[in-house]
């Protein structure tokens, strides 16, 4: 795909102009310095060049990846430390098409863009300018992942973040791939990943695409999407169960609807949910029914109120009314008690589960703080007489931690049935609140009849008194009965509309990939660079059980191979994965952008034998025959280089101390300053 | 295609233990007029499970589960040694020392009509296809009427034993008739079927209380009501518990031995019993017994309801319980 | 009228169900364990006791309060409520009644204090109970469960406590 041609960083200080630059050929280059030389501060260029600083923890546009030498004081060889004016790095990257591309960012100045110089295969330059951070990927024009995938020729990928949305894969979360820089690029497979954007299975979907999975890339986003669009519509649901039972509740009506389910259970249930016929079947609630009654009742109290004859010998009116009131007082005293109970039940009951939760967290503590064989005094013994100190002498016991176990299993079930008769207590409390309040309105209406009817003179007033206050009765029902009719409409539709988007919810049947043969050319290279670079726990006899999981962690026996072999191992195992990934990936006609950097990695180990193995490595055909580019900054003895040229190794040893060199020295007063020298 | 009559006797084949009785009993209900059956609970049915005429008719009934013999000739001494038990218990007789002596049925004055004696007996059986049941129990009821004293049996009273065909054929079998049985069939069924239920090891309260539907379909309003003092008893159990911990350090801690104690000493009663589920029944009385010696003082008439609590608090916390036989660790 | 038990038994009878009563799943409250009855003593004496000379010191009746609540966080309001109305005799017996009967009659706890001293890691000195601030067994089991971040409820309950006025006359005078 690319081969790295060429780093540079330049700038200029107050002694001049410096530079410093390396070349890269094709295939495996090791480049030797000591160290301080500044190898790690051209690692890091190619990163920062790419716009993915985000791979060091970093804020966009933060270079504060450079060492201090290109971003403050930069020491040149056998000179004192220098102030840094402005500092740049470019990198050279040539695809196999044979079209070059530059990338200069600056690391002190504005870094906020990155500038593209395009060089076709016919010698046609076009230099472009990009926001290196900014819109970077969805800015067709200006931003410069869009730009740099185009031209790279990957593909755009989405993917799903926890929080729902959509985003893509950037050049960042393919980098810890191929790119193990030294601080902490050693620590782990992928340890550089940038989880901050909270993308979902971030390092699944890097490898498959390296890979050239897109079937797979593409089948984990269905899978994703589907995860969340159900989350999504389950969450909804609750909501909508909840709002339709409170409000019935508050009306006194309890009955059962949960979320509870997948969702095409609940498209099940929720389906043919028809909330009026349930009123109707279990509490004998019609609000139709009622309506058409109360509004008979109102044209016959309205008839009687100016049509009907009053029989005046009638004394039943103030009788009636005063009767009335009584019943509801009596109703109303009654629901006040019984909520007055209920409340204290439910008062009662909330302490009870709350010193239940409080037990059940201490011996919750309790079991964890035996399992872990901490806090425990292990021996004790009488300070005068050094006699062992039995508890049970002193009727104490330590239990054990299954006791412990089972106790918690117990209050655990106590917990389960006061939790639920308490929902049951607060709806039974909700329902009596609901009635009262009702009885509480009829009452006062009652009261406000009684007291017409009492003023008024006469049977005949007394009576239209009575009328007058029924037919006022009568419409309030009517208005409540239109409310809980509309209240029962907007529920019903709720419900309805939850279907609905739950049907019509395009959750795609996720086509399974066909990515078993890329993963099985990884695994097979796995095996073999692990061999090759001298793993302990895997041979030449095992390394076909190696094996990657479902989060392409390999494994041996079961076991990951990270806790398996010795500490050095550990590199070696990060090695051979970085490398494994690129020639599978050549092999299978992947996305790898073919090439590799590895910073250090004798460092990570200085005993001897990982040097030896490391180096016997790089001496074999497999590291020297590689069809990608593998480029490692380190550190060599001479005996070391000698060995590994004389093994055809290319070891590129830098001239001088210091990657970064002075090439001009500043303007004296007066001269204007030369033009900085890109070449 | 079958003749209802065929087809009623192969359902009461199929029919066995209660729900034959049941069947039988409803069947004669729907056909004789003045049919009594005789329920077993609580005191026991003296022998008979129904009678008709005034009490000068009797009826007992016997289905065995017919794939639990393997010969014809087991099957045969089942039902032979089940109604000569039955015919001796309505004759007053029982076997003390293999000697057949007068034993006095007192369930059965309260059974039959007073001054009435039996003149004939039917013995209704779910498997009738061996003629050689016939001379041993007519031989025994010959037999026993000669030792017995006859204060419910008459002198010159008969017996008849009936199989399905028998009692299909007796008279018209209408389709009511094949849907109860049906009913009682399908019934049967799924008690077997209940056996294979997948709630082989209750893990909480609400499971031990679903095998039980399971296991008892018959008494679901009975369960249910269980279910419930269960769980109020289990609640107030709790809220004793912590007002003691919060009120009384010493005797809380007293009440926790006392619960290891109460759930030790049913396990010990149940692994030396042949019937653990009859432990069981007395968990409430060896409850209090122990809670007595600490409790008695303070608590007294309180104690009931303590003990009651307790016990409900161990079976929702899966101390005790029950789970399937041969279901693994119900534990 | 039969008891539960007996209709359970019933309802069992003539079925294949199997009972059974298992005495190791009725385990004891880890109230009564000794790790954890430990720890909240060292709590109490860290978070509430004064360092005087060689030691941390708190009186011993309020240790015997502190350690009984913090046992039993849902019991904080009571003892607000029983500070808040100390100076009057009346309301502060009604308000502490039950607490002071619960705390006072915590046998487990003499019991405790009397197995620590006589292992040498406390030490009671004129109504006092005394640690040495040198590392001690308790030291450990503090140590061990506040960086495992355990027993947190128990903790805030005792700074909680540290914060409400307990005086003498609370503890001692009826």
């Amino acid at each position: 795909m690319i081969t790295l041609e060429e780093i540079k960083v330049f700038g200029t200080s107050d002694l001049g102009e410096f530079t410093g630059t390396l070349s890269f050929k094709a295939g495996l280059q090791v480049i030797s310095a000591d160290n301080a030389f500044g190898k790690s501060l051209s690692v890091t260029a190619i990163a920062w060049c790419l716009g993915a600083e985000a791979v060091f923890g970093l804020p966009d546009n933060d270079p504060a990846c450079f060492p201090l030498a290109v971003r403050d004081e930069v020491e040149f060889e056998d000179k004192p430390a220098t102030h840094v004016t402005a500092s740049t790095c470019s990198i050279t990257l040539k695809h196999t098409d044979g079209r070059r591309l530059g990338l200069t960012r600056a690391i002190k100045g504005d870094c906020t863009r990155i500038i593209a110089e395009e060089i076709s295969t016919t010698g046609d330059i076009r230099k472009s300018e990009f926001s290196a951070r900014y819109l970077t990927m969805v800015d067709d024009t200006g931003g410069f992942q869009n730009f740099f995938f185009r031209w790279i020729g990957w593909p755009r990928q989405r993917t799903v973040t926890f929080k729902g949305s959509e985003a893509e894969i950037y050049a960042e979360n393919l980098l810890p791939l191929f790119y193990i820089d030294q601080d902490e690029g050693w620590t782990d497979i992928q340890s550089l990943q940038v989880t901050r954007y909270g993308q979902q299975q971030v390092g699944e979907f890097a490898v498959e695409y390296l890979l050239g999975g897109l079937d797979a890339t593409g089948a984990r986003f269905d899978q994703l999407r589907a995860a969340q669009i159900t989350g999504a519509l389950k969450e909804k649901a609750r909501i909508v169960a909840e709002r339709v039972v409170n409000g019935l509740i508050s009306n006194g009506w309890r009955i059962e609807l949960t979320a509870n389910g997948s969702v095409s259970d609940l498209i099940t249930r929720w389906g043919g949910f028809d909330l009026k016929a349930v009123l109707t079947q279990q509490f004998d609630v019609d609000p139709a029914k009622d309506l058409s009654r109360l509004r008979e009742r109102v044209d016959s109290l309205r008839r009687t109120l100016t049509e009907a004859p009053i029989d005046v010998e009638d004394v039943s009116a103030p009788i009636s009314a005063s009767q009335r009131v009584i019943e509801l007082k009596r109703r109303r005293h009654k629901l006040n008690d019984d909520s007055s109970t209920s409340r204290a039940q439910v008062e009662q009951t909330e302490i009870l589960l709350e010193s239940l939760e409080a037990r059940l967290a201490a011996a919750e503590d309790l079991y964890r703080l035996k399992t872990q064989g901490i806090g425990r005094i292990d021996h004790i013994e009488c300070p005068t007489c050094h006699r062992d100190l039995d508890p049970a002498t002193f009727a104490l016991s330590s239990q054990s931690t299954e006791s412990v176990e089972n106790h918690i299993e117990a209050l655990r079930r106590d917990r389960d049935l006061l939790a639920r008769n308490l929902a049951s207590m607060r709806a039974t409390l909700a329902t009596i609140y609901a009635e009262l309040q009702v009885v509480s309105t009829e009452f006062r209406e009652a009261e406000r009849a009684l007291m017409n009817v009492t003023d008024a003179v006469g049977t005949v007033r007394e009576k239209l008194a009575q009328t007058a206050a029924e037919l006022a009765s009568a419409e309030r029902a009517i208005d409540r009965t239109l409310e809980i009719e509309k209240n029962l409409g907007l529920w019903q539709s709720e419900i309805d509309a939850w279907v609905r988007d739950a049907r019509a919810a395009t959750i795609r049947a996720i086509v399974p990939a066909d990515f078993a043969s890329r993963n099985s050319a990884f695994t097979e290279a796995l095996g073999t660079y692990l061999v090759a670079f001298g793993h302990s726990a895997v041979s030449l006899e095992n390394r076909y059980s190696v094996l990657l999981n479902e989060q392409y962690t390999p494994m041996l026996n079961q076991k990951r191979l990270r806790s398996l072999g010795s500490a050095s191992d550990q590199s070696r195992l990060i090695a051979a994965y970085t490398l494994a990934l690129a020639d599978a990936s050549h092999r299978v006609n992947g996305l790898h952008p073919g090439l590799v950097v590895l910073d250090e990695p004798l460092q990570q180990n200085p005993d001897p034998k990982h040097r030896e193995r490391f180096l016997s490595f790089l001496s074999k055909e497999l590291a020297k025959k590689a069809p990608f580019q593998i480029i490692i900054f380190t550190s060599l003895r001479q005996a070391e280089i000698s060995q590994l040229r004389r093994g055809g190794v290319s070891v590129l040893t830098p001239e001088g101390t210091k990657f970064l060199q002075l090439t001009m020295p500043p303007p004296t007063e007066g001269e204007p300053p030369a033009i900085p020298s890109e070449s | 295609m079958a003749s209802n009559v065929e087809l009623y006797a192969s359902i009461l084949t199929s029919l066995t233990g209660n729900a034959f009785q049941a069947e039988v009993c409803a069947r004669f209900q729907s056909v004789v007029l003045g049919f009594q059956p005789i329920p077993a609970k609580p005191h026991g049915d003296a022998g008979l499970d129904g009678f008709s005429h005034g009490g000068r008719r009797g009826y007992c009934c016997y289905g065995p589960e017919l794939k639990g013999y393997r010969q014809n000739r087991s099957l045969e001494k089942a039902i032979v040694d089940k109604f000569k038990e039955d015919l001796q218990r309505i004759l007053e007789l029982k076997f003390q020392k293999k000697v057949l002596t007068r034993c006095l049925n007192t369930e059965m004055s309260t059974v039959l009509p007073s001054g009435q004696k039996l003149i004939h007996i039917d013995l209704i059986v779910n498997w009738f296809e061996s003629h050689r049941m016939l001379n041993p129990i007519h031989t025994a009821f010959a037999e026993y009427k000669v030792l017995s004293e006859m204060r419910y049996v008459d002198a010159d009273a008969t017996i008849s034993i009936l199989g399905p065909t028998e009692l299909a054929n007796r008279w018209s079998v209408d389709e009511m008739t094949l849907v109860r049985a049906q009913q009682k069939n399908f019934y049967q069924s799924v008690q077997e079927t209940a056996k294979s239920v997948v709630i082989e090891n209750p893990k909480t309260f609400d499971e031990k209380m679903d095998l039980l539907r399971a296991m008892r379909p018959d008494q679901l309003t009975a369960i249910s009501n269980l279910a419930e003092q269960y769980l109020t008893k289990w609640r107030m159990a709790l809220a004793f518990d912590i007002k003691l911990n919060e009120t009384m350090p010493g005797l809380h801690q007293a009440l926790e031995d006392s619960r290891s104690r109460i759930v030790t000493k049913i396990a010990a009663l149940m692994l030396a019993s042949s019937k653990p589920e009859a432990e069981l029944g007395k968990a409430q009385e060896i409850a209090q017994g122990i809670l007595s010696a600490e409790f008695g003082s303070l608590y007294g008439s309180m104690l009931d309801d303590i003990a009651a609590g307790e016990v409900a608090r161990l079976i929702g916390e899966c101390s005790i319980g029950w789970g399937r036989s041969g279901g693994t660790n119900a534990n | 009228m039969p008891t539960e038990s007996q209709t359970l038994s019933e309802l069992l009878d003539g079925t294949d169900a199997k009972p059974y009563a298992n005495p190791q799943r009725s385990a004891p409250s880890s109230l009564y364990d000794l790790q954890y009855r430990s720890f909240v003593i060292a709590a109490c004496l860290r978070i509430i006791g004064r360092p005087e000379g060689t030691f941390r010191k708190i009186a011993s009746n309020k240790l015997r309060l502190l350690q009984f609540v913090a046992m039993r966080p849902w019991l904080i309001g009571m003892v607000r409520n029983w500070s808040a109305t100390r100076k009057d005799p009346q309301q502060s017996l009604q308000s502490s009644q039950s607490l002071r009967r619960g705390f006072l009659s915590d046998g487990m706890h003499d019991r405790i204090i009397d197995y620590l001293v006589a292992a040498g890691h406390l030490y009671k000195k004129k109504g006092q109970i005394a640690e040495p601030l040198q590392d001690t067994g308790l030291t450990k089991i503090y140590e061990d469960a506040v960086k495992a971040g355990l027993f947190m409820t128990e903790r805030e309950t005792i700074a909680s406590l540290d914060e409400i006025v307990i005086t003498n006359d609370m503890l001692e005078g009826w």
